[in-house]
């Protein structure tokens, strides 16, 4: 049931707030960058736009909104800079769509801990500029970096393309404030560890806004990286560069980057710079840091390639690699805009997952030939690396002339089979996109009958109306509250 | 396929739909750049929002009507967000795009039409009367064509540096304005006139067309007229000896680049190497050089969306602090001025440093780069 005029003109006195229902202002609202909704919107299907959109202007603001919300059961949408890829920021009948980016204040730098204390709404590359200005990092470079924001990564647990060094951004987190659905404050005070029970702000950190809503974070900073020190090597296959990027792991020095193309996306990366493709699958590595910690860590790195009989192909590939590290973002529009690269609706998407190493080489050829199933194209490449694994990421595209319907009908097909291609090898489905409504549908599967059960216990337990984010997680309804 | 109906917003708007289009399914990955986007945290303020509502207007998907307006005002044409789009995609062109659809369909903001009745009447597109201009020499080699925004002091200062660098010096003022300004609020066939005006300005004699509003360069080119920008041409003065500065004790000053200058004609170093002879010891913010934030001036904004350009120029001033900061934007100067910074035009920060000016410190060190 839409949100009625009474309702909203209560909420405009109670809050003070604008709130915009003009759909011809709000249709930015209407989608995130969940490739589906792109998708039927160049079908021509018009998407519907949020009833309201809201922006509070600080976290005082965001209380009142989500006490007025309480008090009215009125369900609210968490919007950062929408270019989630799962749809979490997708709005729903009868709710409040909330745009946090007014929260964008970067409060202070405490240089003796190392601590940044930051709002949800600032973008990403604006706290690393700010930062960067004052030499220091958070090195979280995920490739969507200059477009979303920290709370929106907070929410669904992102991981940045040097997290190998510097951890996903979940590792970063030292304290945080959350809103709750009640409208009470929870601060996890800035600290370094603890022991004090449970930790709660896993309760909020990939909640997506559905358990609480992010309205401020102490996040860990480094001194920013001096040098950085790239190289490429060729492995004859993805087992040998699987091996070697373990045996890499286990010096116990990390480079901050380590990604291993399979053969058909060492075939693109050779082949769109017009070079000639070389048999075997492509390892970069990235170290960064003081000189000498740079100079060491890569030194060890290529002594393990050397001694597993990788190639060295010189500084020329990880340095292409890094000029061009958000490219595929870019390209992106290019396949998938009417008319674009590959013709009319295009398929095209990826998809993220990760296991242990001994689960590595199955999880791999299980994803791939499941996707292949779907699809006409599949690419991966292995990044994102831990002592006892690390994640895959599948890029994914099929040709479809024209026929968007056959064009999302492949879509919802492959990601049906390559989700749970991934959970019966015992991966995790999602490494770092979240969950959306997009992998909903896999969720119950992967945490099991009791793992969700205790999901949605807590749901029910800090958000007993179902108000925050419902839908998303697979948790209430995506129709919104009765 | 939906390909977009080029007929549905005109051919204004049909001219940019195939940029915009494929804009329209871009990343948003200039989002950080904008500092629009940034001060105001408004979604309709992100480069992606104009790439989406302009192709909308261009397939039919939006209206012409006035809340569409609302949507293609929160953008300060300061280029931000070109400098790490892989796209090249032109957004402040691809909003005057959507607003002269909006002025054709009479659907624009009613302050357009104001501010074509004011230019017709021979004032600023903002009302107010152009600026007083200094006395013009006979045969001038230099012209300096003043903005409608510019003031009187910094004309006189400007004109005060060229001449102590021996050259003859004559003053135009565009009837109202040269177009660009008129350009930027989507009333084309205002611009144009403008335009047609502005190639009977200059003297056959000048050899040289200065614009003291970098704002206008690009409109008097589309006239037909070879310009630069006071700095490059006060920076060729200095090279070439004619133009010398006293410095007295070292002040710091920093120079907020206009974008205009910085990003759209890539003058960064030859101001700071103006304020540096002339004895200014520099002080950088963040945000410099062609990474500069924005003073929210350009583009109407101003006039359009207040508070956005409030919003942009606040952030700007906070970033400045609280010393003396120069720049060489008039629209800028006057928007960071009326956010409480301390803003002083190039020309009337060096004027008082010229070499045996009366006005100059009084233990002189004559510098030259």
């Amino acid at each position: 049931m839409a949100l009625s005029e009474v309702l909203l003109d209560d909420l405009v006195a109670t809050t003070g707030l604008a709130v915009v229902t003009d759909p011809h202002v709000t249709g930015p609202y209407a989608h995130d960058w969940w490739p589906r909704m792109l998708m039927r919107r160049r079908a021509g299907e018009e998407l519907p736009v949020p009833d309201a959109v809201v922006a509070p202007e600080d976290r005082d603001d965001l209380v009142r909104v989500i006490r007025w919300c309480a008090a009215n059961r009125v369900a609210v949408v968490p919007f950062g800079a929408g270019t989630g890829v799962c749809g979490g920021a997708t709005p729903i009948a009868g709710a409040l769509t909330l745009d946090l980016k007014h929260l964008a204040t970067i409060g202070e730098l405490d240089e003796v801990s190392g601590v940044i204390e930051v709002e949800p709404g600032v973008i990403a590359q604006r706290l690393e500029d700010h930062l960067a200005h004052r030499g220091w990092t958070l090195g979280h470079h995920p490739s969507s970096v200059h477009a979303s924001t920290i709370g929106g990564f907070l929410a669904i647990r992102s991981a940045g393309q040097a997290s190998s060094l510097h951890g996903k951004l979940e590792d970063t987190v030292v304290g945080l404030e959350v809103v709750l659905a009640d409208g009470q404050v929870l601060t996890s005070r800035p600290v370094p560890q603890s022991s004090s029970g449970p930790d709660l702000t896993r309760l909020f950190l990939g909640g997506e806004g559905t358990t609480g809503i992010i309205s401020r974070a102490w996040l860990r900073v480094r001194p920013a990286a001096e040098v950085t020190r790239d190289r490429g090597w060729l492995v004859p296959d993805l087992d040998t560069g699987l091996d070697a990027m373990r045996a890499i792991v286990r010096t116990g020095t990390m480079p901050a980057i380590l990604r291993l193309y399979d053969e058909p996306d060492t075939g693109v990366v050779f082949g769109g710079q017009g070079l000639p493709v070389p048999e075997g699958c492509l390892l970069v590595v990235g170290c960064e840091g003081r000189e000498d910690v740079a100079t060491f860590t890569e030194q060890v790195a290529s002594a393990e390639l050397t001694r597993l009989g990788a190639q060295d192909l010189g500084r020329g590939p990880g340095e292409h690699w890094r000029a061009h590290r958000h490219g595929m973002s870019y390209r992106f529009a290019d396949y998938v805009k009417p008319g674009g690269t590959f013709g009319d609706a295009l398929t095209l998407d990826t998809m993220e997952v990760a296991g242990l190493w001994r689960d590595l080489p199955q999880l791999y050829v299980a994803v791939r030939d499941a996707l292949l199933e779907h699809v006409d194209l599949v690419l991966a490449h292995i990044s994102h690396v831990y002592d006892t694994g690390a994640s895959i990421y599948y890029t994914l595209g099929a040709v479809n002339d024209g026929n968007e319907a056959q064009a999302l009908e492949r879509y919802d097909a492959a990601w049906a089979a390559g989700q749970r291609a991934a959970l019966a090898v015992g991966a995790t489905a999602s490494h770092h996109h979240g969950i959306g409504l997009l992998r909903a549908p896999y969720l119950p599967e992967e945490l099991g009958p009791a793992g969700f059960d205790v999901l949605r216990r807590v749901k029910d337990a800090l958000d007993p109306d179902h108000l925050l984010n419902p839908g998303k997680l697979g948790i209430g309804t995506t129709e919104g509250p009765s | 396929m939906t390909a977009p109906r080029t007929d549905a917003a005109g051919p204004h708007t049909a001219a940019v739909a195939d940029d915009a289009l494929h804009g329209s399914y871009c990343p948003k990955m200039c989002s950080f750049a904008c500092p629009v986007t940034s001060a105001t945290g408004r979604d309709d303020a992100v480069p992606w929002s104009f790439h989406r509502t302009v192709s909308d207007l261009a397939a039919g998907r939006l209206p012409l009507v006035p809340a569409v307006a609302g949507r293609l005002t929160a953008c300060s044409g300061c280029l931000a967000c070109q400098v790490p789009c892989a796209f090249d995609q032109d957004v402040p062109a691809q909003v005057r795009a959507g607003r002269a659809a909006l002025v054709d369909a009479g659907a624009a903001p009613v302050l357009v039409a104001d501010a074509v009745a004011a230019v017709d009447a021979g004032r600023a597109p903002t009302g107010t009367d152009l600026p007083e201009l200094p006395a013009s020499e006979d045969e001038a080699g230099t012209v300096i064509v003043a903005g409608c925004r510019d003031d009187s002091a910094s004309l006189h200062a400007a004109v005060a540096l060229l001449r102590a660098a021996g050259e003859r010096v004559a003053v135009r003022v565009p009837e109202g304005c040269c177009g660009a300004l008129l350009d930027d609020l989507g009333a084309r066939d205002a611009a144009d006139r403008a335009r047609t005006r502005v190639a009977d300005l200059v003297p056959a004699t000048a050899e040289t067309v200065v614009a003291n509003d970098p704002h206008c360069l690009g409109s008097l080119r589309a006239a037909g007229i070879e310009t630069t920008d006071l700095a490059t041409h006060l920076g060729t003065a200095v090279a070439d000896g004619r133009l010398t500065f006293t410095a007295g004790d070292e002040r710091s000053v920093t120079w907020h680049d206009p974008c205009v200058l910085a990003r759209g004609e890539g003058v960064t170093d030859a101001p700071r190497r103006l304020l540096t002879a002339a004895g200014a010891s520099l002080v950088e913010p963040e945000h410099h050089a062609r990474h500069t934030a924005c003073s929210g001036a350009g583009m109407g904004m101003d006039q359009l969306d207040p508070d956005a350009a409030d919003a942009t120029a606040d952030a700007r001033v906070r970033e400045l602090g609280a010393g003396p900061v120069v720049t060489g934007c008039a629209r800028a100067a006057e928007r960071l001025r009326a956010r409480g910074a301390d803003v002083t035009d190039l020309a009337s920060a060096l004027v008082t440093h010229l070499a045996g000016s009366p006005s100059s410190p009084s233990d002189p060190e004559r510098r030259s780069p």
